[in-house]
């Protein structure tokens, strides 16, 4: 099985975001990245599918340089093959490029099966994964929890959740794409001096967006972000305790008996 | 002629589901103000009695029948879809932001070539171009997003936004039987699975102590326990938690997990996204504790207090022990 997994490399967000002043863009100088948590749980898939059923993993991401970090890291996850979509500076894109991008990179390789995660920690759009499915022309599961290969008719046996504990069970013709829930396994463990290593030493193939898209037409954004700003929570409706733990405590469970809850 | 929105109606055993019915208190502004005219559509095999009861609450109904449209599967539903969504013309397609939605309304956007605009909190038009407003990075930050012009756009609205009201018009029904020709379908639908019912049932406990990603390690977990010991509360938990093995999948609470209506929940380390929120927004008396003041947790909490559990959580147990022992 030939499986694709697409890595979205995401900011990980302190308590106080900033925001630039044109009131629309989010100053990421000095913060830290990560491999977005869905798509970690996606590329654990793929590797336990591989696995089990034979098979090669390769990953591929969209970006400017930075994110071949991602890249790296699902090579010594165990991916053998890394493509990086290198996106020009400043460059603004929604997820209908990203996902236009993807699909014309991913058309020039032979794939059974795409994998992404069900949504991006910085948007949580979910929207690169079925979109990516109607371009490459293929069926897709999304919030997948379970994947079976199932040899005899070359499909995909998976259960997506839904809401409040339900389960729906599918079978998919490959090629499909199933976009990934977190839970679904344990992403594996990787020491930061086997990520030096395959720093060191693996090699990510260069694709370049303009090259991709030169040849094609309708990879214009389809939206924008006209406003950005701090999300402050309604506390108007809570009591606020303070005080030193002793106090706060006291005060608490002073209310909680007199409201009959304790 | 009004422009046309068209709602993607939701049901899930034999009930029209909550969120489309906040989708029509939603859009009675929007139509309102732009003159539109709401229509919607149900999917599905022997609904017509959810059909009826929808089409009182909106100018047209559509009820499209099929043996294949019994249970959701994005193909088929896409199938049946296009062709009326060709006919109708809407400028908007909305539905709800639940797993049906978020499995078929990016495809079928991307279908109709129309913007996709996922999650919304809220929705207006700006000269003829859709603004939107929706949360990032989980809640921290909230944007406005506006889609290019377009002949028609496509919308999942987030459950619990808009509260639903009882809706008495005519109803009158448009029953359509699409030619959903099986043997082209590369998906299968196989079965609907209940929820397990193995383990602790967390709905029925009076006290809910909710653990949320600030416990930080499994081994933390004691601290909590202990609390939960002395108020006779059961230990639930938000997804990150369940996630990484440290409870039971039985004691997630939240959007996929459970909706408790307890006496007391305590939110220990809960960040407070609206997946875990819709969960416990029922319960009677909600207790936040949290390091970081604007969590979204103390928009729902009626007691917050914000600092670090392992200080505050030791010290009301030790409270609590200590008044019990009085009373002896």
């Amino acid at each position: 099985m030939e499986i694709f997994v697409c890595l979205r490399q995401t900011a990980i967000l302190k308590e106080e975001p900033k925001i630039q002043p044109d009131g629309k863009t989010l100053d990421l100088s000095g913060v830290n990245r990560h491999l977005n948590e869905w798509d970690a749980y996606a590329l654990e898939e793929a590797l336990l599918l591989a696995q089990k059923y034979g098979g090669n993993v390769s990953i591929i991401s969209l970006g400017p340089q930075e994110v071949e970090e991602v890249l790296f890291y699902g090579l010594a996850a165990g991916a053998k093959e890394a493509i990086h979509i290198l996106t020009p500076e400043g460059l603004e894109i929604d997820n209908w490029v990203i996902a236009n991008a993807l699909a014309q990179e991913i058309k020039k390789h032979p794939f059974d099966l795409v994998l992404t995660g069900a949504q991006a920690e910085d948007d949580g759009c979910g929207e690169v994964g079925a979109t990516l499915a109607h371009l490459l022309g293929i069926p897709h599961a999304s919030l997948v929890m379970r994947v079976v290969y199932e040899p005899e008719t070359n499909s995909l046996k998976v259960d997506r959740e839904l809401e409040e504990g339900y389960m729906d069970a599918l079978r998919l013709r490959l090629p499909a794409l199933l976009t990934v829930q977190t839970g679904i396994n344990q992403p594996r463990y990787i020491s930061s001096m086997r990520l030096r290593r395959f720093k060191k030493s693996a090699t990510i193939s260069k694709v370049s967006f303009d090259d991709l898209i030169s040849k094609t037409q309708g990879f214009l954004p389809k939206k924008e972000i006209v406003k950005l700003y701090t999300y402050r929570p309604d506390v108007s409706k809570a009591k606020i305790l303070e005080g030193s733990p002793e106090a706060v405590a006291e005060q608490l469970i002073g209310q909680l008996i007199s409201k009959g809850v304790l | 002629m009004a422009e046309k929105i068209l709602v993607i109606a939701e049901h899930r055993g034999e009930e029209i589901r909550d969120v489309t019915w906040e989708i029509l208190s939603g859009l009675d502004e929007l139509a309102g103000a732009h003159g539109m005219e709401v229509h919607a559509v149900i999917l599905g095999y022997g609904h017509e009695r959810l059909a009826q009861e929808l089409s009182g609450a909106v100018a047209k109904l559509y009820y499209m029948e099929s043996e294949g449209l019994k249970f959701y599967t994005c193909e088929r539903y896409l199938s049946a879809l296009m062709p009326l969504i060709k006919e109708v013309n809407p400028k908007l397609v909305i539905m709800g932001h639940t797993a049906m939605g978020m499995d078929l309304a990016p495809r079928l956007a991307a279908a109709m070539d129309s913007p996709y605009m996922p999650d919304c909190l809220d929705f207006r038009f700006d000269a003829g171009c859709l603004i939107v407003t929706r949360e990032l990075f989980g809640g921290k930050l909230r944007s406005e997003v506006k889609a290019v012009e377009d002949q028609s756009y496509v919308l999942t609205l987030r459950s619990g936004v808009f509260t639903p009201k009882a809706r008495e018009g005519e109803k009158q029904v448009e029953r359509i039987v699409p030619q959903l020709g099986e043997e082209g379908f590369l998906t299968q639908f196989l079965g609907l699975t209940e929820p397990p019912k193995e383990g602790v049932d967390i709905t029925k406990a009076d006290i809910i102590i909710g653990v949320g990603r600030g416990i930080g390690d499994k081994d933390k977990l004691q601290v909590v326990e202990e609390f939960a010991e002395v108020t006779g509360g059961v230990l639930a938990a938000t997804r990150p938690v369940i996630d990484k093995g440290w409870l039971p999948k039985e004691r997630q609470v939240g959007q996929s997990g459970k909706i408790v209506k307890p006496k007391l929940y305590v939110a220990c380390g809960i960040s407070g996204a609206s997946q875990h929120t819709i969960g416990i927004k029922k319960s009677e008396t909600i207790v936040a504790i949290n390091v970081d003041p604007h969590a979204p947790i103390f928009n729902i909490a009626h007691y917050g207090i914000v600092g670090d559990l392992f200080e505050i959580l030791p010290a009301i147990t030790s409270k609590i022990k200590s008044i019990k022992s009085l009373n002896k």
